[in-house]
């Protein structure tokens, strides 16, 4: 759906299962001022921040695309379009050694095809050059508070900066550059401890950029998943029909990340699918469908069927009665 | 989770109701703890927004400040819930010579107890401040800590004792947890009645309120004009003390949810009756605050960040607290046995016969228990529920038309008289002790561990 292109909240309003979700406007504005600080007084602060790992202090400047290429409000496409083909040139122009030693690329858009779609990606920062590298910078505005950051937003922003890093090293192979050229080490940058001066940290995501790699090979079910999906547009008469046929699967974590999580729940708790539960209470319906099928079995102690599933289902419960029965001295 | 959890958790999904895991409730839990229900202000993971709190459900104190991107407005908080902080502790040492016990929502809040405690120190406020802010570290340590009593998350604690029919993910949130256990939770939270067709529809009507320590989206949204109306008076000067009253009052509808919500889970918690060994952990809890606390009332600092020996020695002690801990469940609770007997590390029977065997020199007891059929093996490491001193090994498995017969032969702890009588209704345990024995660490730390940046270790605040 994501790689469709679909929009996930209208398609939810409409399944009338809307996610209370949405980011809080306290939450915007403290990422928006942390990223202005950052890139305050002609990007005096991350030049600090670089400069240690290497950044050339004398040559640098910025190409700041966000002045160059303004986003308006009702071109922001075209506006993004342009910024992607700028960002595109810088890259050529450091590659083949015509760009001064020192460039930091504000805002730098790249264009990464998966499967047969185009997905755009704005970075923070790409920084050229850090230890002879193109380096990729994220700024966020959680703190690292006492030289610690808590593992789910590693896991995420490990994600998000490898899918960057991949976009480069598809780009520069696209013109016909070393794709090595790009650490696979990116820079992060947060506030420090309890206030807003900011820190920087390098991190390794060569093992998610891996892991990337390797789901784009299986490429196919993401392009029959986009293309099953085009057929749920919002104009679908019957969009609850249409989204059935894209099997859902479901699973609790989903509703962290999902607008349409909330639906896929409803329709998990309708027909009992076992994985809502969690992955134990999977282990233990392995087989048996649904979770109905598994609580009658449960009630009565008796298998529905003569399958193994079913077979070693019950053999658990009865089990269970044995002991408690034993337990109440009511055991024969 | 375990097969008894999950059976449990089918259950429960079924028939719309909370199915229970435990016959006991394992941490000890005051009458009258200090309830702390409050929001922070999204994006800012240090501050503290509005506060409820207080030891009586129907007498909580208010903390609020507008904004508290404010530094003045939230010193003010900090400070006012440090002087109730120390007070309140002060008291519960005084007059009911134990530890004040802190009640928060779910895991995220009782983590955020040590953001504030390490805010409170690092911009230095006052020395009450400061030393509140310690206090609240050592309480945010302590929630991490099996068994111990000193910070309870109400949904971790309402977790232990039930399963509901839905995720351990959507259990996070408390009154989404409430409805699974009493259909009128949602009343009792909102203060509005409220009918729904099934327990699902009450819990996702649940997850709309603020439950952990963050006001929802939407309401941000809402509340986002009034505090820059606020700040804009305030700026100009103006009197803020209308727009201070809308604003406290939008914000204290959100927070009074999450007051009432832990209310219910302390009094559905206080029904379940105690077992034998929470009295002896909370004291363990008592021990151990007076210890720290006492260090800090001789001016004694508390590190921002443990230092690795430190470290080493609080992950290791709560290894064998862990391990403690699981042993005693099983042996004061029934359902805890049972779940363990399913997963095959324990044996429940009845005793068949006592007969002996000679090794060596010496005569062991041997214990023949008749049992349902069963996992454990030849071999298997045991030791007896209910005198937890007596060893043994298991040496045979008898199968016959008359039952399940395990020989289980005694190796250690058994004295004349407590030999178990034919008709005895026994059980042995091959659960783990061994990390009761406490590893050794070294006295400095190897150069592996050390190097922390010095700004690591001390609360250096910015500009």
């Amino acid at each position: 759906m994501d790689a469709a292109g679909i929009d996930k909240v209208a398609l939810a309003r409409r399944l009338g299962a809307e996610s209370p979700r949405g980011q809080s406007p306290f939450a915007i504005s403290r990422g928006d001022q942390f990223e202005k600080r950052v890139k305050r007084d002609e990007f005096l602060e991350l030049f600090a921040l670089l400069r240690p790992f290497g950044l050339d202090p004398i040559t640098v400047e910025a190409l700041e695309l966000p002045d160059i290429i303004p986003l308006e409000g009702s071109a922001i496409d075209q506006s993004l379009t342009e910024r992607a083909a700028a960002t595109r040139e810088a890259l050529r122009s450091i590659a083949d050694g015509t760009a001064p030693p020192g460039l930091v690329i504000d805002k730098a858009t790249l264009v990464w095809r998966i499967g047969e779609v185009d997905v755009r990606l704005e970075t923070d920062a790409i920084a050229w050059w850090v230890g002879g590298l193109l380096r990729v910078v994220e700024i966020k505005s959680y703190p690292i508070e006492w030289g610690q950051l808590a593992a789910d937003k590693v896991s995420a922003l490990s994600w998000q900066t490898a899918v960057y890093v991949a976009a480069v090293q598809d780009t520069l192979r696209d013109l016909g550059f070393d794709p090595a050229l790009v650490s696979t080490e990116i820079f992060l940058v947060c506030p420090q401890n309890t206030g807003l001066r900011p820190t920087i940290v390098a991190h390794d995501v060569a093992p998610q950029l891996r892991l990337l790699r390797r789901y784009e090979l299986r490429e196919d079910s993401l392009v029959h998943i986009a293309s099953a999906a085009g057929h749920v547009s919002l104009d679908t008469e019957h969009p609850a029909d249409a989204f059935a046929r894209l099997a859902p699967s479901y699973q609790p974590n989903c509703l962290s990340t999902c607008d349409l999580a909330r639906y896929c729940r409803q329709r998990a708790q309708r027909v009992g699918e076992p994985r809502q539960l969690g992955s134990e209470v999977v282990q233990l319906t392995i087989g048996l469908g649904d979770l109905a099928r598994a609580f009658a079995m449960g009630s009565s102690g008796i298998a529905d069927r003569d399958d193994d599933a079913a077979r070693h289902f019950v053999g658990l419960i009865e089990h269970l009665r044995q002991i408690e029965a034993t337990m109440n001295g009511s055991a024969p | 989770m375990t097969s008894l959890s999950a059976l449990a958790r089918i259950r429960a999904f079924s028939t719309g109701v909370a199915q229970p895991i435990r016959a006991k409730r394992h941490r000890y839990l005051s009458s009258h703890p200090l309830v702390i229900a409050y929001v922070r202000m999204a994006g800012e993971p240090f501050s503290l927004w509005g506060a409820l709190i207080g030891k009586d459900q129907r007498d909580p104190q208010w903390l609020f400040t507008p904004d508290p991107r404010n530094r003045d407005g939230q010193s003010a908080v900090f400070a006012e819930l440090a002087s109730i902080l120390v007070a309140r502790s002060n008291q519960s040492m005084a007059n009911d010579l134990e530890p004040l016990q802190i009640l928060v929502s779910n895991n995220t809040a009782a983590s955020d107890l040590r953001r504030f405690g390490r805010v409170m120190r690092a911009r230095y406020i006052t020395d009450e401040v400061s030393y509140a802010g310690a206090l609240l570290d050592l309480y945010a340590q302590s929630a991490s800590a099996p068994g111990s009593a000193l910070c309870i998350a109400a949904t971790q604690a309402l977790s232990i004792q039930r399963a509901t029919g839905q995720s351990v993910f959507e259990d996070q949130n408390l009154a989404s947890q409430l409805v699974w256990w009493t259909p009128s939770a949602l009343d009792r939270i909102n203060g509005s009645p409220t009918d729904f067709a099934s327990t699902f529809e009450s819990a996702a009507a649940a997850e709309e309120l603020a439950m952990g320590n963050l006001t929802t989206p939407d309401s941000d949204r809402l509340f986002a004009p009034l505090v820059e109306r606020y700040n804009k008076q305030r700026r100009n000067d103006s009197v803020t003390i209308d727009i201070e009253a809308e604003l406290g009052a939008a914000l204290r509808s959100q927070v009074e949810p999450i007051w009432n919500a832990i209310w219910l889970a302390h009094e559905l918690l206080l029904a379940i009756p105690q077992a034998r060994t929470a009295g002896d952990r909370w004291a363990d809890d008592a021990r151990q605050f007076a210890m720290q606390k006492d260090w800090l009332d001789r001016g004694g600092a508390r590190r921002f960040v443990d230092s690795p020996m430190r470290a080493a020695r609080v992950l290791s002690s709560w290894e064998s607290s862990q391990a403690d801990l699981i042993c005693n469940t099983v042996i004061d609770d029934d359902l805890a046995l049972l779940e363990v007997a399913l997963d095959g590390k324990a044996v429940v029977g009845v005793v068949d016969s006592v007969t002996e065997v000679r090794r060596g020199r010496v005569r062991r007891p041997v214990i023949v228990l008749r049992c349902p059929p069963t996992e454990t093996a030849v071999g298997a490491e045991m030791w007896l529920r209910n005198n937890p001193k007596v060893e043994g090994v298991v040496t045979r498995i008898v199968e016959n038309p008359a039952g399940h017969f395990v020989h289980f032969e005694v190796t250690a702890g058994m004295r004349n008289n407590q030999m178990p009588t034919p008709k005895e209704r026994i059980s042995f345990i091959a659960l783990d002790r061994s990390f009761f024995r406490k590893p050794k660490t070294p006295t400095e730390a190897p150069w592996t561990h050390t190097s922390c940046r010095p700004d690591d270790l001390q609360g250096g605040d910015d500009d």
